[in-house]
């Protein structure tokens, strides 16, 4: 799939799509994302933008526009048409009227600033519970500031209105950040992004109170973007790179080391080495690297390891394929060797054969193919929303140099002659705990993104795992280290307590399976459930397009087989036999 | 193309209609989906395409499918 900036098309474009979606009656579909968008002012040439948007990047969505200024009637009425539609998302795109009155601005004063303020909050607080009794997640605009202030350039020693709105916007993104129930779209960010000033949208907010123009309609379609794509946990794990003309300019078989164009007193060769710095920052994010180049693997390899600006060396590649088979079969490769899917990978190269090669072998992946000034390569890279994700945890901190010691076990791994003696030598130590605040992030980051090891691959965020454990059920999280490094937390059992347990979910990253890990876990778990007078256990493994190799794996541990994917033991019966190479630490071991 | 046939295709594309509801005489109110929203919409897409401003006034007395075209020559566009 090629993934298209969101500033390639016109308004008219937009349009055009939106025509041709609706008319093929894809957006109707059973399966389509339903997205109810409400505000007091013209949205519905937004939604329009928003649907085309999020087509294009993988998500169908039907989107609904609420009557125009109708929030209240919307979310308070029991029969209206909000609640008829069954949402899965409410997008409320607010305005600082709609919290404070259309006088608000007469009484502007600095000395009204924390009443305001608290007003306002209360008002976003109280459309957020009701709009909760809707059905679906919310999504909550925060309010745009204004581009001019009557204060003139005295705004910031003055605290004018548009003070106030970046100190409301503030206090609204940490109480959505701590509740949880809605999720904050930054509204004020898109219109700044689009530019706030423009006099050829007075024409429009008079004629038909349009007061989001297309450029910010676009930029605010990016940002719910990012945050469906992190609330679904559909972010992406990996980017591909090639070498010639993507991460330097030139090629480096021809030009040699020293003719490549890479930082230096080179405008084109500084926009390569900013490229490579954003690319590092998302390494630094727990994004994967790894490189799919038409090239000797020693000339590679040369400039990687000897190029004095190179910033991204080999530590920060996962894995590499320099080689003249095609990038589909490379992408393959790369794909069983890191143990993710074709569909959380993107690929960026800068020729339109190989993300034309890619887009028709394998529709999975996401091509981005770069522009021909290298200038645009890194302001592309940092307007991406493909790697959004609810939290950032220390185990997304440590994910790339994780890669690069999995590389140095693999190499180790070949110098034993049992596998035993290679487990024996990895020094094992593995950690078993119960979910705590600091914890429960990671979790419910785990339960969206494993799709292999997931036993029932029951999505939770971390607000619904918080529900449920408060309501009976208890999660357990589990994080393994062995002489080559730390792999954090890696896995996680989700149990509903009681003399009969049931294991809701059990789910583990694949990193670190084939070393006696995971019947170990589910066992501590076990052990600590039969502690606690639970006398029978039951499990369930449901088949998905993505887990089958793993579904014998309670059968493996020795729970009974009832058939139809279901499992049991009595727990008085069962024992396990830790094996010899872990070491177990933690409140569970 | 002729900027009346590039007039009409994106009137036409905007609108989901033929070429044959567009009549010069016709009140743009009364040709199918030409409504207050979709008319801001021509109105972006037709600047856009033509690199023409139009003001307030403008819009609001273009009343038919004429005084579109006759809006554009005024600002410099010949429709042929």
């Amino acid at each position: 799939m090629q993934y298209k900036p969101p500033w390639e098309k016109s308004s008219g474009q937009y349009h055009a799509e939106y025509a041709k979606l609706e008319a093929s009656g894809t957006l109707e579909a059973e399966s389509a994302v339903r997205i109810a968008v409400l505000g007091s002012h013209t949205l519905g040439y937004f939604s329009r933008v928003l649907a085309v948007r999020l087509y294009e990047n993988g998500i169908t969505a039907n989107v609904w526009t609420a009557p125009y200024a109708q929030i209240e009637r919307q979310i308070s009425d029991p029969e209206s048409e909000l609640a008829a539609y069954k949402p899965n998302y409410s997008l409320f795109v607010l305005e600082l009227q709609d919290a404070l009155g259309a006088d608000a601005a007469e009484t502007w004063r600095k000395e009204n600033h924390s009443a305001l303020k608290e007003h306002a909050l209360s008002y976003c607080r109280k459309l957020v519970e009701r709009a909760k009794t809707c059905g679906g997640r919310i999504l909550l605009s925060n309010f745009t500031a204004p581009a001019t202030s009557v204060y003139g350039s005295r705004e910031n020693a003055l605290r004018g209105e548009r003070r106030f709105v970046h100190e409301l916007n503030h206090a609204l993104a940490d109480e959505c950040a701590r509740n949880g129930g809605a999720a904050l779209v930054d509204l004020d960010a898109a219109c700044a992004n689009a530019g706030k000033l423009n006099v050829e949208d007075e024409r429009f907010r008079l004629l038909g109170d349009v007061r989001l123009n297309f450029k910010q309609s676009v930029q605010l379609a990016e940002e719910v973007l990012g945050q469906l794509i992190a609330l679904r946990g559909a972010g992406k794990k990996c980017i591909v790179l090639d070498l010639d003309n993507t991460l330097w300019g030139g090629v480096v078989g021809e030009d040699g080391l020293a003719g490549i164009r890479l930082g230096q007193n080179d405008a084109a060769g500084k926009a390569f080495r900013e490229f490579q710095k954003e690319l590092l920052r998302l390494h630094k994010r727990g994004v994967i690297l790894a490189l799919n180049s038409r090239n000797n693997e020693a000339d590679a390899l040369e400039a990687i390891r000897g190029h004095p600006e190179m910033v991204l060396r080999e530590e920060h590649f996962a894995a590499i394929r320099a080689n003249w088979q095609d990038k589909a079969a490379n992408l393959e490769e790369l794909a069983a060797e890191l143990n993710i899917g074709l569909d959380s990978m993107v690929f960026i190269d800068d020729d339109a054969f190989n993300t034309g090669l890619v887009n028709e072998r394998l529709p999975q992946v996401t091509t981005i193919l770069l522009p021909r000034d290298p200038s645009g390569y890194a302001l592309l890279v940092k307007t991406l929303k493909l790697f959004d994700s609810a939290s950032v945890t220390d185990d997304d901190l440590k994910r790339g140099a994780s890669y690069a010691q999995e590389r140095r076990r693999k190499e180790n791994e070949k110098s034993f002659g049992t596998y035993e003696d290679f487990l024996a030598s990895l020094e094992l130590k593995m950690t078993v705990s119960d979910a705590d605040d600091y914890t429960i992030p990671r979790i419910a980051q785990l339960s969206q993104r494993t799709n292999q090891f997931n036993m029932t691959t029951r999505r939770y965020d971390e607000t619904a795992l918080k529900k449920m454990l408060s309501s009976g059920f208890s999660a357990y999280w589990m994080s393994v280290e062995d002489r080559f490094g730390d792999y954090g937390v890696v896995g996680a059992c989700i149990i509903r307590d009681g003399s009969t347990a049931e294991i809701d979910s059990f789910f583990m990253s694949c990193r670190v399976l084939g070393k006696g890990i995971e019947g170990s876990f589910l066992w501590k778990v076990l052990d600590h459930a039969r502690a606690n007078g639970s006398e029978r256990v039951t499990a369930e493994a449901i088949p998905t397009a993505k887990n089958k190799a793993f579904l014998d794996f309670y059968a493996k541990a020795g729970l009974h087989d009832e058939g139809g994917g279901r499992y049991s033991t009595e727990l008085s019966e069962g024992n396990f036999n830790y094996p010899n190479h872990i070491i177990f630490e933690g409140r569970l071991k | 193309m002729s900027n009346t046939t590039k007039l009409a295709g994106i009137i036409t594309g905007i609108l989901g209609v033929t070429e044959k509801e567009l009549r010069d005489d016709r009140k743009v109110g009364e040709i199918p989906n030409w409504d207050s929203f979709n008319n801001l919409q021509i109105i972006t897409s037709v600047e856009e395409a033509f690199g023409v401003h139009f003001t307030t006034d403008e819009i609001i007395n273009a009343a038919t499918y004429g005084d579109v075209k006759r809006l554009l020559e005024k600002h410099g566009v010949k429709m042929d």
